[in-house]
């Protein structure tokens, strides 16, 4: 297990999550308001982690499914489908958190039935899928585009949300993004081997009992609920998905099923860390999560790239 | 012989008897004069000691006067400091009792309850002394209200009163950053009882969810028309124990809203475009205080269709024709010289057929007169009077050409009588006391 090491990562970053903050260092002990703030501390580490592992477990399947490095959890139109959604939302005067988090969800998930729709219309392969992904993608952002102008001056507020961000999570968020997050990841994980078959062609795989269109609905439905569930809690995160199946399979190798594990603990080590560096980049202490993810990720990726060619 | 010797004795014993009788008699008048003298002396002795005495009573009554005089002064002495001990145990108990009163009045102030703008009833039990403000407008009404020393932690935004940013810089109040994000974490190590924040902004209401786990109390106020105003400066009030500044306040903006309708009414409305941002061009429309604001100040919104704040086509500038042009150059955006030029570049020769333009009644509001027009705070009042100035120079004597182009504090006086309320500035003395 080369990669071995790498999974020691997450919980590092989760503990220095709870411990550095603005407000400085806690007692773990205390009560009353430093008990308050290491438990938001507490709620963000674990949105951020459960967000990046959800992320990372959407972006693995995607890339295995459709053979194509480049997938990312967004190819589906989840995240402009979550961003209509919610730019709705608040554009209709509903901006009650637990309602901004549901909207993001039903418009991933009603973005993914469309897609869905529109594959198995064409006939459900790969470049139809990805197609019609982008497609809608864009679609679907247009419209964001038209109420973002509208919304006046609440687009400020709505950008938040809009570049990611773990600070305003809620106990009630994670209630019900939390299963549909490990419930996605987990159906990925179980369709594993078969994945790994698909890899080698539909040929192969359906010769060894694989029924590749089936599968392919299943990961991508799979891969769409935890992207949506974590686009609830964080908004769109970017890179995540993209980055974390990359750093796993450089720094690991091997089989999918050995890859993935290691996967979704990098997934969820970098949004940690990411959450933790976004409030020390600039004195407010919010800079948004996506372009955190992106400044960390990418030296990484580049980094592996370089090695893993020479 | 013998004769004649006796005859001798007896002619010197009568001369000398008569000697003796002569002495005698002279002796015996001598007698009598010094007696008469004696007698004389005795009775003047003897008044002499008579009037001695009378002195010597005379004197010891007077001494006893003086006793019984000081006897009284001394009682009369005894008399002032009961008295003024009287008067100091009266002066300690009106004391105790304006303390018991004002203990009443602060127990009749507290609980205090009010409705945000979520509709949330909020319930305090004891004044707040620990607020943190996340938007300028919440910072400006806190302020005016009196609620000043009781702010702890202000948006980086935030810019009155102007004695803020010397409590900011001595560390009475710390600046917790943007309230468009505001970071929870960095609130809370303000250790606030109560936050005050506003209802369009989705992170805010995501704030009051987060905060009402620990009771933090979230207030979100309502911001977009005058009345949301009038309604946040009586739930600040209250929520923060100045009802009574709150509700002089809320007059006096009233006041100075009437004022500026009285001066322009029975006028031609002049039509009005109200820009808040220079590049798109964003204007104020229906549904927004600015919008209300032109209206009362004698003038008509040409975008009254726009719903709330949103972008314009520059031809729509074209089409809408506006008498006046005012733009709102907040801090950092662009000046008057590089607005007129952007809109020229924009439309064109065009330009000169809207009317505002051909007239030079373009105006770009700077300064504190920004703030005025920018903020849904206490200050809607002065700014509806700004722009009935800018609208109707001619209700206050003036003439168009005589207003600058780049509207301030120090370009513009405003024509305010001494009818219309000043809202006073906090000192920052009196707030930089309490640490």
């Amino acid at each position: 297990m080369r990669g071995g090491l790498l999974h020691l990562l997450l919980p590092v970053f989760f503990a220095l999550s709870l411990f550095l903050g603005p407000y400085g260092l806690i007692n773990p002990f205390s009560h009353g308001l430093g008990a308050f703030v290491l438990e938001l501390r507490l709620l963000r580490a674990l949105a951020a982690s459960l967000v990046g592992l959800a992320l990372a477990a959407s972006g693995s399947g995607l890339q295995a499914l459709l053979k194509n490095p480049l997938a990312d959890p967004y190819i589906l139109g989840v995240s402009s489908g979550a961003a209509l959604g919610v730019l709705a939302t608040i554009a209709a005067g509903f901006i009650w958190p637990l309602a901004v988090s549901l909207s993001a969800l039903l418009g991933g998930l009603a973005a993914l039935a469309l897609v869905m729709a529109v594959s198995s219309a064409l006939g459900l392969t790969r470049t139809s899928m990805v197609l019609a992904g982008v497609a809608l993608s864009y679609a679907l952002s247009s419209i964001d585009m038209i109420i973002m102008m509208d919304l006046g001056p609440a687009v400020q507020g709505s950008l938040a949300w809009l570049f990611g961000t773990v600070a305003y999570a809620l106990w009630g968020e994670l209630a019900y993004a939390a299963p549909l997050m490990a419930a996605g990841a987990a159906w990925i994980f179980l369709r594993a081997g078969h994945l790994e078959s698909l890899m080698l062609g539909d040929d192969v795989a359906e010769s060894m009992g694989v029924r590749a269109r089936r599968l392919r609905a299943e990961v991508a439905v799979a891969s769409a609920l935890s992207t949506s569930a974590a686009v609830a809690v964080a908004g769109p995160v970017g890179f995540v998905g993209l980055v974390a199946p990359w750093i796993a399979r450089l720094g690991s190798g091997g089989a999918f099923r050995r890859i993935y594990p290691l996967s979704l603990s990098l997934g969820a080590s970098l949004t940690v860390a990411a959450d933790l560096a976004s409030r020390f980049v600039e004195p407010g202490g919010m800079a948004p999560l996506t372009s955190i993810t992106a400044l960390m990720g990418a030296p990484v990726l580049v980094y592996l790239l370089a090695r893993w060619r020479g | 012989m013998r004769r004649k010797a006796s005859s001798s004795v007896a002619v010197s014993l009568i001369v000398v008897a008569v000697v003796v009788a002569i002495s005698a008699a002279y002796i015996g008048h001598q007698l009598s004069a010094y007696s008469a003298q004696v007698s004389e002396l005795y009775s003047a002795v003897s008044s002499l000691n008579r009037t001695v005495a009378s002195q010597a009573s005379a004197i010891s009554s007077i001494a006893s006067q003086q006793q019984s005089i000081q006897s009284q002064l001394s009682s009369l002495n005894r008399t002032v400091a009961s008295q003024a001990s009287a008067i100091s145990s009266i002066a300690s108990q009106q004391q105790s009792i304006q303390s018991q009163l004002s203990s009443l009045e602060s127990s009749m102030r507290f609980p205090a309850s009010a409705v945000d703008a979520t509709g949330q009833q909020i319930v305090v039990y004891s004044e707040p002394t620990r607020i943190v403000s996340l938007m300028p407008s919440d910072t400006a009404i806190l302020f005016a209200v009196g609620a000043g020393p009781q702010v702890v932690g202000v948006d980086k935004y935030s810019s009155w009163p102007p004695c803020l940013s010397a409590l900011e810089a001595n560390g009475t109040v710390k600046d917790i950053g943007s309230g468009w994000y505001p970071n929870p974490e960095v609130i809370l190590s303000a250790r606030p009882d109560m936050v005050f924040g506003v209802s369009s902004v989705p992170s805010n209401h995501a704030l009051k969810q987060q905060f009402a786990a620990y009771g933090i109390p979230v207030v979100l106020l309502p911001d977009n028309t005058i009345e949301d105003v009038l309604q946040s400066i009586y739930t600040v009030g209250r929520l923060t124990g100045h009802t009574g500044t709150a509700q002089l306040l809320a007059e006096n903006v009233t006041a100075e809203l009437s004022y500026a309708e009285g001066s322009t009414i029975g006028l031609n409305r002049t039509s009005a475009a109200l820009i808040v941002w220079p590049s798109p061009i964003w204007v104020a429309g229906n549904g927004t205080w600015e919008d209300q604001m032109i209206t009362a100040a004698g003038g008509s919104n040409v975008f009254s269709k726009v719903s709330g704040w949103g972008p314009v086509d520059p031809e729509a500038l074209l089409a809408a024709r506006p008498q006046v042009i005012i733009y709102a150059a907040g801090h950092g955006q662009l000046n008057y010289t590089e607005f007129m030029s952007t809109l020229y570049q924009k439309l064109g020769p065009a330009a000169d057929s809207v009317p505002a333009i051909a007239s030079g009644r373009v105006y770009a509001v700077t300064g504190e007169y920004n703030d005025w027009l920018t903020e849904p705070g206490p200050f809607v009042g002065y700014g509806t009077i700004l722009l009935s100035v800018l609208l109707h120079p001619e209700a206050y004597g003036m003439n168009y050409t005589s207003i600058p182009h780049v509207v301030s504090p120090g370009t513009l006086r405003l024509p305010v009588p001494a009818s219309v309320p000043v809202i006073s500035t906090p000192r920052c003395a009196s707030a930089v006391s309490s640490p």
